[in-house]
């Protein structure tokens, strides 16, 4: 469950009275996976990272998953609660590059979700073969392709099932057809009762959502 | 009056008191050894290293005559000679033994013994530019001589420019190569080393003194007992056999063999600085002892003894060193990576004042010499803290670069793209958990280049331990030098043995640095 009303995030670059955020309010129910287009900068980032307590807000209601956050920075404890529920996907990959692609999906599981090694590596290669990069476990993320790698830094949030997923742009250097499957996985989540925000320029993953809002300069312009 | 006469009984006492309580010769007997310092570096005929790595010299026999007359065997303890009354004072050694001359400016820092042999000050010019051996004639010269010595002592008293050695065959080849207009040094050394030089001549002696053993000074009851054994040893002949054994005995040495405490009390608070005087020591302020003997022509040194070759037996004392180098190195650098890595994470992650410490700390140990550091660790801390001296060297080494490798991880840590961070957060793993598992295996590995090659630094830098008794690899060198009277050879076998160990980690460095590169672009892509 994810419930924002009127947030204001302003801009502490242009000052004044610039704002990042301006008066959104958005729900996102458990079972719903909701699409978030828009132009770039239009906002749908800094949304998903005050959502994931990467930035703070200067004004409005903010709960996710149970969690009300206070306007302002949150001390480290509130962060990495709120992390642990709502898992946020970056648009780079960011894989670790020293560790081999089976152990960047079980780091989390290991030290977030206190699984054993064993467990963890299980649960690691079904996501892997899920995503159809089973092949791919053994190697270090320096020999994947730009599909590959997205597919692993998925993998590496979809096998922690949190109660709220939030991705950014999961699916850029994705094929058609890895696409539509993307989308699929999305849907099962949110079956799963997870609340899934996604913000995408993908038409097809768009469409597969249960609700599309429209961000533009700061304010969330349509929803539909 | 009553106060001096009071005074005057008390200052009786003093002594008395001290020699019943004096601790040095119980430990001494207790530990059934008496520990000497001296130099190898020093060369013959004092204390030398023969091929096999046994010490000889007409000291070492000495050393044992005293020994055995305290009913103890005899340990030497390698020293750099520049540093034996420190050491002496620090408790490294019992007794100093080892051309240690009594002079009345050492007078208050330890007590000595009764002479076990004289020595002059000689000159040695060269042929064509010839000088008088007197102290007018070196004023504004430059003069060579072993530093800490009596002989460097004069030189600076005659208004000379003092230049300072190490070892005994530097300040000849530099006088054959005009790079000095004298050398001043014992007659025992010149007899050594400066023979078979052509170019050179003897000007004459400017100064007679004698060699002592010398104790701390609260240890006047050790004092006592090597004294009286030395006595022992100069009434029954056996001071006499050394020395004429070591080709060592002159005219002058029957001053020792008599010794009175009329002359110890004259060498050391009199007129003179050395002491003996053969022709009748009438308290004239120092003179040359045999300036009316002496020949106004320059005298010859006459031709060079065979000196020992370097040979297979002298370049495995090479190898050994050689090990020890590479263990204080390897020593040194298991305590500076991972204390290194300490400092580089406090700094970083560490707020104002963690952060604030490990800066200080790397500012104040780069920004001053390992060899102050090595002195500060070894004889500074000595009266609350005795380290081994070769743990003193890896903590030394260890702590110095320690500083160096903060640095290196902490450019490593700061490599790490700031998205790794950021993504490991996103899947809720906790800040330490991040910096554990994701930013520092990559940092480490980022810096491991640098910290290879800083490892190459440490090896080279290990040279410096020899100021605290550790006879590692440039140090071994110079000894066998010395031993050998030629640098050459002995140098380059070192170089060839630094090189050996230095060049195949600069080779890892090298491959550490190609591998890094692509991998760490694609992971952050």
């Amino acid at each position: 469950m994810i419930q924002v009303r009127s947030l204001v995030v302003r801009d502490s670059e242009r000052g004044g009275d610039a704002r990042r955020l301006d008066d959104v309010s958005l729900e996102v129910t458990a079972g719903a996976l909701v699409a978030l287009v828009g132009a770039s900068g239009s906002g749908k980032s800094t949304l998903l990272g005050v959502l994931s307590g990467f930035l703070p807000f200067d004004a409005g209601e903010v709960v996710v998953a149970g969690l009300r956050l206070e306007p302002g920075q949150a001390p480290e404890a509130r962060k990495l609660q709120l992390r642990r529920r709502a898992v946020l996907v970056l648009q780079e990959p960011n894989l670790f590059p020293h560790l081999t692609v089976t152990e960047n999906v079980t780091l989390a599981l290991r030290h977030v979700r206190g699984m054993d090694p064993a467990a963890a590596t299980r649960a690691a290669h079904g996501a892997l073969e899920r995503l159809g990069i089973g092949k791919k476990r053994g190697v270090l993320p320096g020999s994947l392709s730009g599909g590959e790698a997205q597919r692993v830094t998925l993998a590496r949030a979809l096998v922690l099932e949190p109660p709220v997923l939030l991705l950014d742009e999961p699916t850029s250097a994705l094929d058609p057809q890895r696409r539509a499957e993307i989308g699929a996985l999305l849907r099962e989540r949110a079956a799963a009762g997870a609340s899934v925000l996604v913000v995408t320029h993908d038409e097809a993953l768009a469409s597969a959502a249960d609700a599309r809002f429209t961000m533009d300069s700061g304010r969330l312009a349509t929803a539909g | 009056m009553t106060l001096a006469w009071a005074l005057g009984v008390l200052l009786a006492l003093l002594p008395a008191r001290a020699r019943a309580e004096d601790p040095g010769l119980t430990r001494v007997k207790q530990a059934g050894v008496l520990r000497w310092g001296g130099d190898v570096q020093g060369g013959e005929p004092f204390v030398h290293e023969n091929a096999k790595g046994e010490r000889v010299g007409f000291e070492v026999e000495i050393a044992r005559g005293i020994a055995r007359r305290l009913g103890v065997r005899e340990a030497f303890v390698q020293n750099d000679w520049s540093a034996l009354i420190p050491s002496l004072e620090r408790g490294t050694f019992d007794v100093i033994l080892n051309g240690f001359e009594m002079t009345r400016s050492r007078a208050p820092r330890v007590l000595y013994t009764r002479p076990y042999k004289t020595f002059t000050a000689r000159l040695v010019v060269r042929r064509d530019r010839p000088l008088a051996a007197t102290r007018e004639a070196l004023r504004g010269k430059r003069v060579g001589s072993l530093a800490g010595t009596r002989a460097f002592e004069i030189v600076r008293e005659s208004l000379a420019e003092p230049v300072s050695y190490e070892g005994c065959l530097e300040p000849y080849i530099d006088l054959e190569q005009a790079r000095i207009d004298a050398v001043l040094l014992d007659d025992l050394i010149v007899d050594r080393y400066a023979r078979g030089r052509k170019g050179l001549v003897v000007a004459g002696d400017l100064e007679a003194g004698s060699y002592a053993v010398a104790t701390r000074r609260d240890e006047p009851g050790l004092r006592d007992a090597v004294d009286a054994a030395l006595a022992e040893m100069a009434r029954d002949g056996e001071l006499r056999g050394i020395l004429t054994r070591a080709k060592l005995l002159s005219d002058r040495d029957e001053l020792v063999f008599a010794w009175t405490p009329e002359e110890q009390a004259r060498a050391l608070g009199g007129g003179l600085d050395a002491g003996v005087h053969p022709g009748g020591a009438d308290g004239g302020a120092a003179s040359a002892p045999d300036a009316g003997a002496r020949p106004p022509e320059p005298l010859e040194l006459g031709p060079a003894e065979p000196a020992p070759r370097f040979d297979a037996p002298r370049a495995l004392l090479f190898l050994r060193a050689a090990g020890v180098t590479l263990g204080l190195s390897l020593a040194g650098m298991a305590l500076a990576a991972p204390l290194g890595l300490l400092l580089a994470c406090a700094r970083t992650y560490g707020g104002r004042l963690l952060g604030g410490l490990a800066a200080a700390y790397v500012e104040v140990l780069r920004g001053t010499p390992l060899l102050l550091q090595l002195y500060l660790l070894y004889f500074g801390l000595a009266p609350w803290l005795k380290l081994p001296a070769p743990a003193a060297a890896v903590l030394a080494l260890g702590l110095n670069y320690a500083a160096y490798e903060a640095e290196a991880y902490r450019a490593g840590i700061q490599a790490v793209p700031k998205g790794h961070t950021e993504a490991g957060l996103a899947l809720g793993l906790s800040r330490a958990r991040v910096v554990w598992s994701v930013v520092l295996p990559q940092g480490a590995r980022l810096a491991l280049p640098n910290v290879t090659s800083d490892f190459v630094s440490l090896l080279k830098d290990s040279s410096l331990v020899s100021v605290i008794t550790v006879v590692e690899l440039t140090k071994q060198m110079s000894i066998t030098a010395v031993d050998v009277r030629e640098w050459a050879r002995p140098g380059v076998a070192c170089a060839l043995l630094y090189l050996a160990m230095s060049y195949p980690l600069a080779r890892l460095a090298r491959r550490f640095e190609k591998q890094k590169a692509p991998r760490a672009d694609r992971g952050a892509a």
